[in-house]
């Protein structure tokens, strides 16, 4: 285990000193106590999330586009300079195996961003191409601004051009003289930029933001808050709502893209890629990826019925939890992957995979008061949850 | 002396009243006093050497409708000069406002019925008086302070002060609190007595024709139980066995002092705070307002 | 189009607009006519000064009803509650005291002044809460207006819940009913540090002391509270609090109300017993089915229909029912915090609400001076500062402070007039208060804000400057509010109803008067 390169800060903050592993890093999972102020910082203000721990790999040489385009299922062609992309990549038998951003720099450089190490799969794809491989992860840091004060605080710190860069652009730039790529990105579904710099200034740019933030109420935040976040943008997360199909054993624990529902991203007819023979079989998948928005009145009325105050996950949960046709629990036809009280939506709010075919507009979900189960209505909807204007529109 | 049925602790009006109640239905009582007279707050108290006062209270309230019936006692009406002249200036009787006698009336029934969780006979006891209209006027009224309460009458400001007074002064409150106006309705409909010692008397002798023993001068000092039951123990530390204790004193009292503190379980919390004192003055000649006043007396 | 509205509603608050949702969402054509410029109420964000917004009256959140964010699917217009993750007190000596969210943080903050307290703490708070979810429940229904049908459904609905209670919750219940604050918390906590802060959440917006019976039932009030399905106590609206009436506004006219500013009625107009419409300043009249008051009784029946067309008996009701404004507001436009001594520099403890509450003997003491009808020479001020929560109402790096100040009796020994003369006064006493605390906070000061109860009355229409549309005090609660009789949101003229604070069941933003208010007139399907 390693420290990020922000620990000296983070270490001073945390309160909670509540610690958790995120690909060999410590990372705080809340400074405060509770997360659920860091959260609202999120939502209101800004928060400042380290996100030094991805897997950060440079991929460079006029062969870049060519390897990155056989690794994932999106066709990289259309990206242009200065933008990113969301990616999955697959293995040959089209069952994904991550997921990560890909941010082109220049005409023949893309950064690669993502939550398994990925160098190993790319150097196996990567010969007699005309390209270098270079794992940044431990040379460059990263941070995530993200909130509706997030370019406020940028412009605030010296970028005065914050505002001209539209949702999924990148810029490069200084920050406290820190060579500094930014992103307009974000695991939040709010306002937000991703930073990276080298890791030997991470802590002058820390710094810099926190001072320039604090007119602006940024804050530090951890991942609890981070979770609760991502779960309303309803944006699936690696190991959570699918797993790395190298690390799974049986069929059953592994996704299609088309089975996340995120088959408006394979783009099957072009050159060969990874998975793209399967991937053509299976684009009629079994399961599709939804959002869920548990009922709140019979959620109460349960707990009512037991004398309690209706509990709500102050945390987000990730574990599957079934989801059935019928109240009586015979059919199952999908399960939650994770879950969350949504304090701005005042909505319980889930992630789940379904059936296809499965038609109507409710499943029942399982739910444990007191130790007993019972089934509540749970309707489907298309996420994201939250989707504020601000995220899209131009920053002010 | 045989073990009684029932002991009651304090001989004041309380515990006299219970004796009377208790003999008279037929029970062996005896009633246990500690200081050398009985009366309780009631009796009369001595100071200097000539002189002395007919209890602590202020004036008399005047025993209960269904306790002078009980008792089978009427108490010699006073003149309205006697009664009101103590305390209302302007010889105004709250008794004149028929709306808050009525009121009281009906909190008075409604107190007087036992509450008593399981018993559905007692609830519906209340329905009669609670569909009385006056309901409507306790239920806004008992939340008011006394001068809130005044204040939906007409009556001039010397009025209030008159009224409000006696009544609050013996609560930690002023006349301006919330549930002033409660104390004032259960006073809305006293019966006027001219007198404790009057009513000691007559408890006193109705309780021993009844054959209660009532002994003075005897401090109990702790109430407790053993294998053989409950029983007192006097100073003396002579245990006196009886099937019932009916203590009349404070339950801070009773808590802090008589009762063994391993019979308690759990013990509502009361407060007690003394909020009042006692001036007498001895002189040789009354002011001519108090003249017709019984509440001092020179002992000749 | 003046014959065509189902129903006007006069006073564009939070519970007037609350109603014009549910109204308009059941299909009604409803109409909402507002005096300000503004939309809100009490509950109203402003820009006041350049940069800085205020909640300028009402300033907290915590009380609005879960089943209205719901139902009428706030979320979405914009309606977002911050909770507040602290109770500050500062203190002269040590480090004051601070109440947190984290059990353990606020047991170790307590036991530095008494293990004891900080030991009851715990069960202190679980029993009111407790004891809060029935008063939720009562809350959440309209209040029984005598022995009809509906009433007995009523009651028989609330038996599971007292059944629910052990015997000495149920016992607590009662007392609390009509104890003193300090009297009840005598009976959990010894320390005065302590049952200061506690005591002075009975005295809010009424009339009494800490020390005066009956304020323990206020103390419930704050736990009764609803945020994120945790029973809890408060929070801010980001945007301050007129972005809760906005977000209520938005949703009434998503449904299709039609809302007027700038609209100030003078009259109902009332034929027969029967109110027919009303008359706007300007003189044009709206005549409406149905006409639905967010004011207060008095403004209600006396100011807008007048008492010629009242029974005797409601004339007296009013008479009776009582105001007795208690409380001022000072709001500060500041360019730094406020640096407390006992607790140096800018931590999480100011991102609470920060009670001015040294002993229960400060607080009794303020309450005496308003008593002979000045204003508290050391007032007890509960000031939060939600621009540290909420940046987007101050500008960069500057600050709003919002001070809720008691006591400020509307009625001055020289009469309520003279408030005019002793605003400024008032003010200043205010900052001296909290200069004691956390000196040189005028240096920081931009500008300031002062609302005294007269000028509460001017400006918001709440008369005598009562926060809560009349006294929460128990004979002004459930089927007596406003009066014996016309607790079902109805008045002695037809087709006239009241849905503000004035009815059941009262003031802090709830909603819950408009809501019920608003269901009581679809049962009656208008």
């Amino acid at each position: 285990m390693v420290p990020s390169p922000f620990y000296p800060r983070q270490s001073a903050l945390s309160e909670s000193m509540d610690w958790t592993r995120w690909n060999g890093y410590y990372a705080p999972q809340s400074y405060q106590l509770q997360h659920e102020n860091e959260y609202h910082t999120i939502r209101t203000a800004a928060g400042l999330i380290d996100i030094s721990p991805l897997f950060k790999i440079s991929v460079t040489g006029p062969d870049s586009l060519a390897l990155l385009n056989r690794i994932v299922v999106r066709d990289l062609s259309r990206l242009k300079e200065n933008r990113v992309a969301y990616v999955v990549w697959c293995d040959p038998d089209g069952f994904v195996l991550g997921d990560g951003v890909v941010m082109k720099q220049d005409s023949e450089t893309f950064f690669f961003m993502c939550n398994d190490p990925t160098c190993a799969w790319l150097q196996k794809h990567a010969t007699n191409l005309n390209l270098t491989i270079t794992d940044q992860t431990e040379t460059i840091a990263g941070v995530a601004l993200q909130g509706p004060c997030a370019a406020k605080i940028l412009s605030h710190a010296g970028i005065k051009n914050i505002s001209d860069l539209k949702y999924f652009g990148a810029m490069s730039t200084s920050i406290h003289g820190s060579q500094t790529w930014i992103s307009r990105s974000g695991f939040t579904g709010d306002l937000g930029y991703e930073l990276w710099f080298p890791s030997d200034q991470a802590l002058s740019v820390w710094d810099t933001l926190v001072e320039s933030g604090t007119g602006f109420g940024l804050r530090a935040t951890g991942l609890k808050a981070l979770d609760v976040c991502r779960i309303e943008a309803g944006l699936l997360e690696q190991g959570v709502d699918f797993q790395n199909a190298s690390h799974m054993l049986t069929r059953a624990q592994k996704s299609t893209p088309f089975d996340l529902g995120l088959g408006w991203m394979v783009h099957l007819d072009r050159d060969p890629f990874v998975g793209q023979s399967e991937l053509r079989k299976k684009q009629n998948s079994r399961y599709t990826a939804i959002g869920l928005e548990i009922d709140w009145n019979q959620t109460r009325d349960l707990y009512e019925s037991r004398g309690l105050p209706p509990a709500l996950p102050v945390e987000a949960w990730s574990s599957s939890v079934p989801l059935y046709r019928d109240h009586a629990r015979q059919h199952q036809v999908g399960y939650a992957t994770s879950g969350t009280w949504s304090p701005i939506l005042k909505k319980y709010i889930a992630l789940a995979t379904i059936e296809k075919s499965y038609r109507s507009d409710s499943v029942q979900i399982e739910l444990a008061v007191e130790h007993e189960r019972h089934c509540v209505d749970a309707y489907i909807v298309q996420p994201p949850f939250y989707d504020p204007p601000h995220k899209r529109a131009p920053a002010a | 002396m045989q073990n009684p049925e029932v002991i009651i602790i304090g001989a004041g009006t309380n515990g006299l009243a219970a004796a009377v109640a208790l003999s008279k239905a037929g029970m062996d009582t005896l009633v246990l006093e500690k200081r050398a007279v009985s009366g309780g707050l009631s009796a009369y108290h001595r100071f200097g050497t000539k002189y002395r006062i007919p209890g602590f209270r202020p004036y008399p309230d005047g025993s209960t409708d269904m306790l002078n019936k009980a008792l089978g006692i009427t108490f010699p009406q006073p003149t309205s000069a006697n009664s009101t002249g103590l305390w209302n200036g302007d010889s105004f009787d709250i008794e004149t406002l028929p709306e808050l006698a009525d009121a009281g009336k009906a909190l008075k029934t409604l107190l007087s019925i036992p509450l008593k969780r399981a018993s559905l006979r007692n609830k519906m006891a209340w329905l009669p008086t609670l569909l009385q209209t006056q309901t409507k006027d306790l239920a806004r009224w008992i939340p008011l302070s006394c001068v809130d309460l005044l204040s939906e009458f007409d009556l001039c400001e010397k009025q209030y002060s008159a009224l409000t007074a006696p009544l609050y002064t013996r609560t930690f409150a002023g006349p301006k609190s919330p549930f002033g106006a409660l104390q004032m309705l259960l006073h809305a409909n006293r019966n006027n007595s001219n007198g404790h010692a009057v009513l000691i008397q007559k408890l006193e002798a109705a309780a021993r024709s009844n054959g209660a023993v009532i002994q003075t001068g005897a401090p109990v000092k702790q109430i407790c139980r053993n294998s053989s039951g409950v029983h007192v123990l006097m100073q003396d530390k002579t245990p006196i066995y009886a099937r019932f204790i009916l203590a009349t004193c404070s339950p801070a009292m009773l808590r802090n002092h008589l009762l063994n503190p391993v019979l308690i379980s759990r013990w509502p919390p009361v407060r007690s705070r003394g909020t009042c004192a006692v001036l007498a003055l001895a002189m040789d000649q009354l002011p001519g307002w108090l003249t017709s006043s019984p509440a001092c007396c020179k002992i000749d | 189009m003046s014959s065509s509205w189902d129903a006007v509603i006069i006073g564009g608050g939070h519970n007037g607009l609350v109603c014009a949702a549910y109204l308009a969402r059941a299909g009604h054509k409803v109409l909402v006519l507002e005096r300000r410029e503004v939309m809100g109420g009490a509950a109203v964000s402003e820009e006041v000064f350049p940069g800085f917004t205020f909640s300028v009256a009402s300033y907290v959140i915590s009380l609005f009803r879960p089943r209205i964010i719901r139902e009428l699917e706030l979320a979405k217009y914009g309606y977002q509650v911050i909770p507040m993750d602290c109770a500050f007190q500062p203190l002269h000596d040590q480090r004051g005291l601070a109440r947190w969210s984290d059990a353990d943080r606020t047991y170790s903050e307590i036991s530095r002044y008494s293990r004891h307290d900080a030991e009851n703490y715990h069960d202190f708070k679980r029993t009111l809460t407790r004891l809060g979810r029935i008063a939720a429940q009562v809350i959440s229904r309209p209040a029984p207006t005598g022995f009809s049908l509906q009433d007995l459904r009523t009651h028989t609905e609330m038996l599971p819940l007292i059944r629910d209670l052990e015997p000495h919750e149920l016992q607590q219940l009662v007392r609390l009913l009509t104890l003193s604050a300090v009297d009840f918390l005598d009976e959990w906590f010894e320390s005065d540090i302590l049952k200061a802060p506690l005591s002075a959440s009975g005295i809010i917006g009424t009339f009494q002391g800490v020390r005066s019976p009956g304020t323990a039932y206020v103390l419930l009030h704050h736990y009764m509270g609803e945020l994120d399905g945790a029973f809890r106590s408060w929070g801010f609206a980001r945007g301050g609090t007129g972005s809760v009436s906005l977000a209520c506004a938005k949703a009434a006219q998503a449904h299709g109300a039609v809302i007027r500013t700038e609209a100030e009625v003078t009259q109902v107009r009332v034929r027969n017993n029967r109110a027919t419409g009303i008359v706007l300043a300007g003189g044009e009249e709206i005549s409406a089915r149905r006409i639905i008051s967010n004011l207060d009784p008095r403004r209600t029946l006396h100011g807008l229909v007048g008492a010629v067309h009242l029974p005797e008996d409601t004339v007296n009701a009013l008479a009776h029912f009582t105001y007795r404004g208690s409380s001022g507001k000072v709001n500060l436009a500041l360019d730094g915090l406020p640096d407390f001594t006992c607790r140096p520099g800018i931590g999480d403890h100011l991102r609470g609400d920060i009670a001015i509450a040294p002993s229960v003997d400060y607080l009794e003491q303020a309450f005496d001076e308003a008593k002979y009808g000045a204003f508290s020479s050391r007032p007890f001020i509960n000031a939060v500062i939600p621009s540290l929560t909420d940046p987007s109402i101050a500008p960069p790096g500057k600050h709003v402070i919002s001070c809720f100040v008691q006591y400020a009796p509307y009625d001055l020994a020289e009469g309520h007039e003279a408030w005019s003369l002793q605003r400024e006064a008032f003010g200043q006493t205010v900052l001296d208060t909290l200069e004691e605390f956390a000196p040189k906070l005028r240096d920081h000061i931009e500008h300031m804000q002062i609302l005294t109860p007269l000028d509460l009355e001017r400006d918001f229409g709440l008369t005598e400057g009562n926060i809560f549309h009349g006294e929460l005090s128990l004979n002004q609660l459930l089927f007596q509010r406003p009066a014996w009789g016309m607790a079902g949101y109805r008045t002695p003229i037809r087709n006239l109803w009241m849905c503000g604070s004035g009815t059941h069941p009262g003031g802090g933003v709830m909603g819950a008067s408009g809501e019920l208010a608003a269901k009581a007139l679809l049962r009656e399907r208008i």
